[in-house]
Order: structure tokens, then sequence, then C-alpha cells
């Protein structure tokens, strides 16, 4: 069984998400603070964590960037109440593979931490509608062309996704393989955390919410 | 305690009395030091004062280098008033001393400051319990706390008198007029007076205003939350059906959202994500089926953009009628030239050729209301398989950016 760590300040949901994972992934543990987290997850070296967006101390980005520098093979889903893009993609960013949010159903959940868990990024309908956002405008090609600008396959996988479809749905309908919509969506996922698009930051802090 | 405190000290270190004291209580501590009455120690130091004024620098170092006799069951810092007119009789001998040796900056600069310092000192007694100037003007003052008037009359007494021995020394009536010299003289010694408590005043007003800005704040989000969230959790602890309760809990969340965020606030009035927020609102409501929703872009209202609008409404509703589907997805994508959405959902799906022609339901309000403004709806379906409605609307080049 795989092992999974959870990271969230909020008691009942760290109960609940325990309790709907248990029977699928061994809980290597949770911590409901940034330095016990980080401390942690270095110690128990689990497959993936769950980590939530806000918390006192630095919140889930501490520990996702702190963890990243000593331990890289540690993978890290984002789970948040935040529609904030800011958020989200300072998450994605700091090495985040994916971001949903906690309204998500239990089977779903559990599909997204054994997708990460493989090493694919996890794109819930509105990260790709940030992402497409984003990515809108096209800017004058100042830094790398193949990092900030995606490509109209990406693009079109991206629109499936935020218009509900599963990974498998996207595959049929645009008529590909699943990993090729894996690997679209990693590419997408790697250029969400190079590029160095400026547009990105301003992007997220003019548009405060969806 | 504090009897013992000083015989437990080792070697000469001078440990200042808080029982027994006139002006700070190293008279006292020494004499306890050395096992003498505390008066023959306070007559050395008068008489030595005298003496170049040993006694008082004596004093003072005495005074910086000692510490206090640490009773902690000490009462507030009384002074008698024997102690203050003792101190007063030292100071006094001290500046007469002064004079006599020639150190003097001259009786019309010393002997003002004097009066006027001592005015001050009268008046603005820092001692908590004679503080009463401020008790009694401030509201809801202690009533046994009203000042002297007698202090306060002795205060502006001395200091009045400070200042005209300036002015009659200077001779400035000669150059200024009496009426104008009346008025600098009154003002000044009102200001010397009273300037403190309107100072204090000043920043006590401040402070509470402060105060009663953040309890409004308080008050208001308590309102709010009280109305809104409180009033929702009551309804789905009664709520029996659990889709029910989750159409309470994300109608509750989006409006607490909105209103975290200050959204559909007037400039969100005109953007069509704003009316898809809200429509995609009340079919959740309607139907308790969740609708999630994604934009990209956005596009300000017109008369061809509420069409779609209302197009989105009936394929929205429709899905969330007919689908079984456990959530309603609605993606759009809008820019200056085009607005594209779609409305999917994963249900049961329908037969298209077998839909009856007198059936409004997507002909008319789906269909032809894109059709009407150029636009376009593609409906792709099969049973089983789940409905999507694409709405394509091309904006004229005309259309004003944000009509307002």
């Amino acid at each position: 069984m795989r092992s999974v760590y959870l990271v969230d300040d909020h008691e009942l949901f760290l109960t609940g998400v325990r309790t709907e994972l248990s029977e699928h992934f061994s809980i290597a543990g949770s911590a409901a603070d940034v330095d016990k987290a980080i401390d942690e997850i270095r110690r128990h070296s689990p497959d993936v964590v769950l980590v939530d967006v806000h918390m006192p101390g630095g919140g889930g980005l501490a520990v996702v960037s702190n963890v990243l520098e000593t331990n890289p093979d540690v993978r890290f889903l984002a789970l948040s109440v935040s529609d904030d893009p800011d958020d989200v993609i300072a998450m994605i960013r700091a090495g985040a593979r994916g971001y949903v949010t906690k309204s998500i159903s239990p089977a779903d959940l559990v599909d997204a931490i054994r997708r990460i868990d493989h090493g694919d990024a996890v794109f819930s309908p509105r990260l790709a509608g940030f992402v497409l956002d984003a990515f809108a405008e096209t800017i004058p090609v100042e830094h790398d062309p193949e990092l900030d600008q995606l490509t109209n396959r990406e693009r079109e996988v991206l629109r499936q996704i935020a218009r509900g479809y599963s990974y498998k749905q996207v595959a049929k309908r645009l008529s590909i393989s699943i990993k090729t919509v894996e690997t679209h969506v990693s590419s997408v996922l790697r250029k969400l955390q190079l590029s160095s698009r400026y547009e990105l930051a301003r992007w997220a802090s003019d548009r405060r919410i969806v | 305690m504090s009897s013992t405190t000083t015989d437990d000290q080792t070697g000469v270190r001078i440990v200042r009395s808080t029982d027994d004291r006139v002006v700070v209580g190293v008279a006292a501590g020494v004499a306890a030091q050395l096992g003498v009455s505390a008066a023959y120690v306070r007559a050395a130091l008068v008489v030595l004062s005298f003496a170049g004024g040993f006694g008082l620098a004596a004093y003072a170092v005495a005074w910086i280098v000692s510490k206090n006799t640490g009773d902690s069951r000490s009462p507030a810092r009384t002074t008698s008033v024997e102690q203050r007119i003792g101190l007063l009789a030292m100071f006094l001998a001290l500046l007469l001393f002064l004079r006599g040796i020639g150190m003097w900056f001259g009786d019309t600069v010393v002997w003002p400051v004097f009066l006027v310092s001592l005015g001050l000192a009268v008046t603005w007694d820092q001692n908590p319990r004679d503080n009463r100037l401020l008790a009694w003007v401030l509201p809801g003052g202690d009533e046994e706390l009203r000042p002297g008037f007698v202090r306060i009359g002795l205060g502006a007494g001395l200091m009045v008198a400070g200042v005209a021995m300036v002015v009659s020394s200077v001779d400035l009536l000669s150059e200024l007029g009496t009426a104008m010299l009346a008025v600098l003289i009154t003002g000044g010694g009102l200001i010397l007076v009273f300037g403190p408590w309107i100072w204090r005043l000043i920043g006590q007003l401040r402070a509470e205003r402060t105060d009663r800005i953040r309890a409004d704040e308080r008050g208001e989000v308590a309102a709010h939350l009280h109305d809104s969230v409180l009033q929702t959790l009551a309804l789905i602890q009664r709520a029996k059906d659990p889709k029910k309760m989750v159409t309470l809990a994300r109608a509750q969340e989006r409006e607490l959202r909105d209103w975290l965020y200050d959204r559909g606030s007037a400039a969100n009035g005109q953007l069509l994500s704003a009316a898809l927020q809200s429509l995609a609102a009340r079919v959740e409501a309607d139907y308790d089926v969740p609708v999630e929703l994604v934009t990209v872009g956005d596009a300000g209202l017109s008369i061809p953009v509420e069409a779609l609008l209302n197009a989105a409404g009936e394929a929205i509703a429709n899905a969330a009628r007919h689908s079984q589907a456990d959530r309603v997805s609605v993606y759009l994508e809008a820019n200056e030239s085009q607005v594209d959405l779609w409305v999917a959902d994963q249900g049961s799906g329908f037969d298209l050729t077998r839909i009856d022609a007198d059936r409004h339901g997507i002909s008319e309000s789906i269909e032809a209301r894109l059709d009407r403004h150029g636009g376009v709806a593609t409906i792709t379906t099969q049973p089983g398989e789940g409905t999507e409605v694409h709405l394509s609307l091309p904006i004229e080049a005309t259309r004003k950016d944000n009509g307002s």
C-alpha cells in the first residue's frame, strides 16, 4: 500500500479525509502545523503528501518548498477551500503536482492521489481554467518561447478538462491515448512551474478570484 | 520583612528605604547601614550641602548606586506634605547656595523658571492617587477624586507669577500693546495649566474612536454571519435529504465568497461571468444539483450576450432536470470578438432525433435564441453518453467595450 501524509490545520477535515483514505492508502501520519509537517515528512518520506494551502506559519507553500529542498522525490497534492488563483499558482510553482478544492468527492480524491503517485499532474477544471487564463494573451516572446506558450494541443486538453471531463474522457474525445493526455498535462505543469512569464504573477494578483 | 532586608546585605551596599524617606530614602538607607538614626544622616547632608554643595552631590551619587529595599508589599508611593516641604526647602537652599557662590544665571531667569516649574509640578503631580484633574474631567471620573481647586489655583498662580516676572523685567510694555500682552500672558498661562490635560484628552478620544470603529466592524461581521451562515447551518441540521444539504451548503459557500471577496458588487453587474455565477446559483437551488462553473476571460453584457446567457440558463436547467448527472459543468471562454460556452453533463443523454418538434426546450430556447444574433448552438448527445451543449457567439466589432 502506498503511503500518504496529511497536512491540514482543520481537525474535522483531517479526521474525515483520514477515514476516507485509510481503505486505499496507508496513512503515514498527519500534522496541523508547518514545522511538524516538515519534520515528519522528512523522516517518514511518504509517497504522496496532501497539503492544505492556508495554514499558520507560512502555509502549505512553506511545507512544499522546504521538503522539496531535501527530499525532491516527495510528491505534493495541494488541497484548499480557496479559489484564489494567486494561492493556487504559488503552490504549483513551489512544486506541488496538482491542485484540488476541498469539495472534491472522496472517489475523485483517491483517484487524484493515485495519479500524483504515478508522477502525473492533477488538474481540476478550475485549475485548468486558471492556466488557460494565465497563458491566454499572446505576449512578446522575450523569454523562453517554449516555456511561455502553450501548444494548441495542450490548450485543447486543458479546455476539455475545464469542461469537466476526466483524462479518460478527454483521450476518447480527442482520439488520443490516455498516456498522451497525461504527457500534455505534465508538460503544462512544467511550463507553469518553470515559465519566467511575470504575467503569471501579475495576472494572479489582478484577478483575485474566478 | 523590609526591616531585615538591609541586615542581610553584605558589604557597603546602600539600600534605599521605602518606609522612611524624605526624598528617595537614601538617608534612611545609609543610616540603617551605619546603625545610626536617620536624622543624623540628614542633618549631615544638609550641612554638607552648604559646604560647596558636597552633600547634594553625595546624595545624588548615593541615589544612583543604591537599590530599593525591594519591599514587595510597599503601598502606592505616597509622599506626605512634610516630605514635600522638606524637599522644597532643600532645593531652595541649593538655589540660594548657588546664588551665593555666583553660579547663577541671574534673578530674572532662575526665579521665574523656578516658579513656573513649581506651578507645573503642583498642577500635574503624576502620583496616581493625586492625579485628580484627569479623573475629574474624564467621563465617569470618580467623584471622590475631584481636584483640589486650591491645587489648580496655586499652580496657575505660581506659573502666572513666573511669567509676569519675566515680562516685567524684560520691559516689553513699550513695544507691545498692554492688551496684547495680557492676551499673551493669559494664553500662555492657559496652555501651561490645561495643555497637558488637553493633550491627554485628545489621546483618550482617539483611542475611544478606534475602539468604537473596531466594535462597529465586529458588529457588522457578526450581523452578516448571523443572517447568512448561522441560518444556513440551522437549515442544514434540519434537512433530511443529503442532496438538499449539499445545495444549502454550496449556496452558502457562494454567498460567503461573494461577501468576502466583494464580488457581485456594482462593478461586476455588467459582466457575463458574474451573471453566469448567479444563474448557476439559481439552478443549484432549484434542482439540488451542483453546477461547476469555470470561466476564462469575460465579456460585457450586451443584447446578444444576454441572449446567450438565457440560452445557457435553459441548457443548464435542462441538464440539471433531465440528465440525472451528479453535477453540471459549465465552461465559459470569452474575449473581445467571441464568446464560447459549454454546458456538459455526464448523465443519461438522449436521442436527438426523437425529440418532438413542438418541444420548445431545445429548438426555441436554445437554438433560435442564438440564431437570431448570429450565433450557433451545437448539441452533442447519445443515450448513456451524457450531453454537451456548445453555444458560440461572435461579437460585432461595433460593440462598445463596457457600456456605462
